[in-house]
């Protein structure tokens, strides 16, 4: 998958997590930025992202994924 | 409902699932949750947030992993200490809980994933998995023993999903997750179950089962005695697990019924003459093989049994009969079942309606015994001239006094389980009866009857305190609704009268607090002779010295 597949697959994922919001995933948007997206839903997000692409995040990815950027890296690296 | 969480570990989306649970219940609802991860911190403290949020249950949510960091952070030599200490803890929790009358949900721990010394650890008592295993042991005979007590079985759900499944080590490191996040609905939904069950809320009461091809493989119409299967190995085993499935629950309280597209004869033979059966005839409360609507048929025996619709379920393998059932009666539960029977039991089981919230009761094996005595009554006063007449002939004797420790589990139960002659729907459990059938300021009595075909047992409870001086309020009154219309409530408002009296009350007051159910007893008080209040809507009351005693066929008790 490409960084814009993987972007674009990641925006209906983040919809579902954060009910609704139409958020513009540019590689350096962070947590803060996002509303609602807190301790508990980031644990949501991981959650959904490992079941909508088929892989499990190690626990230090869980813990250091800095921005959007970082996370497409990791989806790119282990979903190929 | 007023839900206290206290986790040792990280809760907040099982909080929000439980709050989103409850908000489907409608009534005020509200969910605390405890800043501590020490459950310890807010109930040995008398002014701790816990005690202030004043809740109606105390939900103790334990985990396998916090277990295992204290047996970790425990010495070698004394690591076969840990399960014995943590039972020491909750127990002491757990007595300081029930003293303030709050109902307690305690959990059953799911084993971990470590072994230490593979099979043999389960030969080493001080073995991890052994740890947890004495702490379930503990949690089963020494605190859920005990009345307002109830377990929230983790571990069984955890083993239904599996092990590997259901522990995720990564979300317990990174956050202090118990299980892999995306079990948390159903570990949430495995609490409101009990909540559910705890307060009567959604219980199964009847199971309606087809015959052909779900009791038997085979149409007893068609391929006679010799040609259906049940018992011996393949499809017959499986239905003749199904029917001991269904035994036990009927021991267990649940009313049986036969729904079958038959002839009568035909559909009565195996359970007559097939040695493969385990169920007899006399296990159903109703026994209906005819050629109607079975929908219609349903509906005949929910008027006759005196059951909501909304407590039934609907066994049948055909997905035309399983549809004519949903669209005519969307209240009765009908589960999806599979052509294959070996799968009925399993589906039966995911039903969270068969949650059961006491103990069962003398009454619950007895109930299906019941019902056909009914029976033969209603057959009785068909043949009967008039209904005075009928009335006249059962002979009814009625006893009404306080709760004693021998009444408590049936009167709390029958509290649980009303919910249509339920006048305020207040569900006070066993301790709060207790109290009340002690106070000199307060009542609980039982009024149960007899008639020349036996007992009904306890058939009502009445709750009340003196409020306002003078006036005793009747903060609950329940009713079987197998008794409806024998002139029961006129001979409990004659007693109450009596009790009025001996308290020194000049007046009774009694309130309507509708639900969707209890339409019934909205004008049950107007209907005894009680006067709507001008202060208070739905208030009524009586008079004890202007209410002169209605005439009843129910005598008390010589």
């Amino acid at each position: 998958m490409t960084r814009q597949e993987i972007r674009s697959s990641l925006k209906d994922v983040f919809r579902e997590v954060f009910e609704g919001q139409e958020i513009d995933l540019a590689d350096d948007l962070t947590a803060k930025q996002v509303e609602g997206w807190n301790s508990v839903t980031h644990i949501d997000l991981i959650c959904a992202i490992e079941d909508k692409f088929s892989f499990a995040f190690s626990t230090s990815e869980i813990a250091r994924l800095q921005n959007v950027g970082e996370l497409i890296s990791v989806i790119e690296k282990k979903t190929v | 409902m007023r839900l206290a969480v206290l986790s040792d570990h990280a809760d907040q989306r099982l909080c929000s699932l439980l709050q989103r649970g409850l908000d489907e219940w409608g009534t005020a609802t509200a969910v605390f949750r405890s800043e501590f991860d020490d459950a310890g911190l807010e109930i040995f403290d008398p002014s701790s947030a816990l005690f202030a949020f004043e809740p109606d249950v105390v939900y103790l949510n334990l985990s396998t992993q916090s277990v295992r960091d204290r047996y970790y952070a425990t010495d070698g030599d004394v690591r076969g200490e840990v399960a014995h200490a943590m039972i020491e803890d909750l127990a002491q929790w757990v007595s300081l809980l029930i003293q303030r009358r709050y109902q307690v949900i305690v959990n059953l721990l799911p084993a971990p994933l470590e072994r230490h010394s593979g099979n043999f650890s389960a030969c080493l008592p001080d073995s991890l998995p052994n740890q947890i295993r004495a702490i379930n042991h503990g949690v089963i005979h020494q605190i859920a023993n005990q009345e307002g007590v109830l377990v929230n079985d983790i571990a069984y759900l955890a083993a239904l999903i599996g092990l590997k499944q259901w522990h995720d080590e990564r979300f317990w490191c990174h956050s202090k997750y118990p299980c892999r996040p995306s079990h948390l609905p159903r570990y949430a939904e495995s609490l409101m179950s009990v909540l559910r069950a705890s307060r009567g809320r959604g219980l199964i009461k009847c199971v309606v089962t087809d015959l052909d091809n779900t009791m038997w493989q085979g149409v007893i119409g068609d391929d006679g005695l010799d040609g259906i299967e049940v018992g011996g190995v393949g499809s017959g085993e499986a239905h003749q697990r199904y029917q001991q499935y269904l035994r036990v629950l009927k021991d267990r309280g649940i009313i049986l019924c036969v729904c079958s597209k038959n002839e009568d004869t035909a559909a009565r033979l195996p359970f007559k003459h097939h040695s493969g059966m385990i169920l007899k005839e006399s296990d159903f409360a109703c026994f209906t093989a005819n050629w109607s609507a079975k929908s219609e048929n349903i509906r005949d025996m929910a008027s006759e049994l005196n059951l909501g619709l909304d407590s039934f379920v609907f066994v049948d393998d055909s997905p035309f009969e399983r549809a004519e059932v949903r669209a005519a009666l969307p209240q009765v539960i009908v589960p999806e079942i599979t052509d294959d029977p070996a799968s009925i039991v399993a589906t039966l089981e995911a039903l969270s309606g068969l949650e059961m919230a006491a103990r069962p009761s003398a009454e619950d094996a007895r109930r299906t015994a019941m019902y056909q005595i009914e029976r033969e009554r209603t057959r009785l006063e068909k043949q009967t001239g008039t209904r005075e007449d009928f009335l006249l002939s059962l002979k009814m004797i009625g006893t009404f006094a306080p709760v004693g420790d021998s009444e408590l589990s049936r009167a709390a139960q029958l509290i649980q389980r009303s919910n249509q002659f339920n006048l305020r729907t207040q569900r006070l459990g066993i301790e709060q009866i207790r109290t009340l059938a002690s106070s000199p300021t307060g009542f609980a009595c039982f009024c149960s009857l007899e008639d020349r075909f036996g007992s009904h047992g306890i058939i009502a409870v009445l709750c009340g305190e003196v409020t306002s001086p003078e006036t005793l309020f009747i903060t609950e009154w329940v009713m079987s609704c197998r008794v409806l219309g024998r002139g029961v409530e006129e001979f409990i408002r004659n007693q109450l009268i009596g009790l009025a009296v001996a308290r020194g009350c000049i007046r009774l007051r009694g309130e309507y607090l509708a639900t969707e159910k209890n339409t019934m007893v909205a004008g049950l008080y107007e209907r005894l002779g009680f006067v709507r209040c001008s202060d208070e809507s739905d208030h009524f009351e009586l008079c004890v010295d202007t209410g002169t005693a209605l005439s009843t066929f129910v005598k008390s008790e010589p």
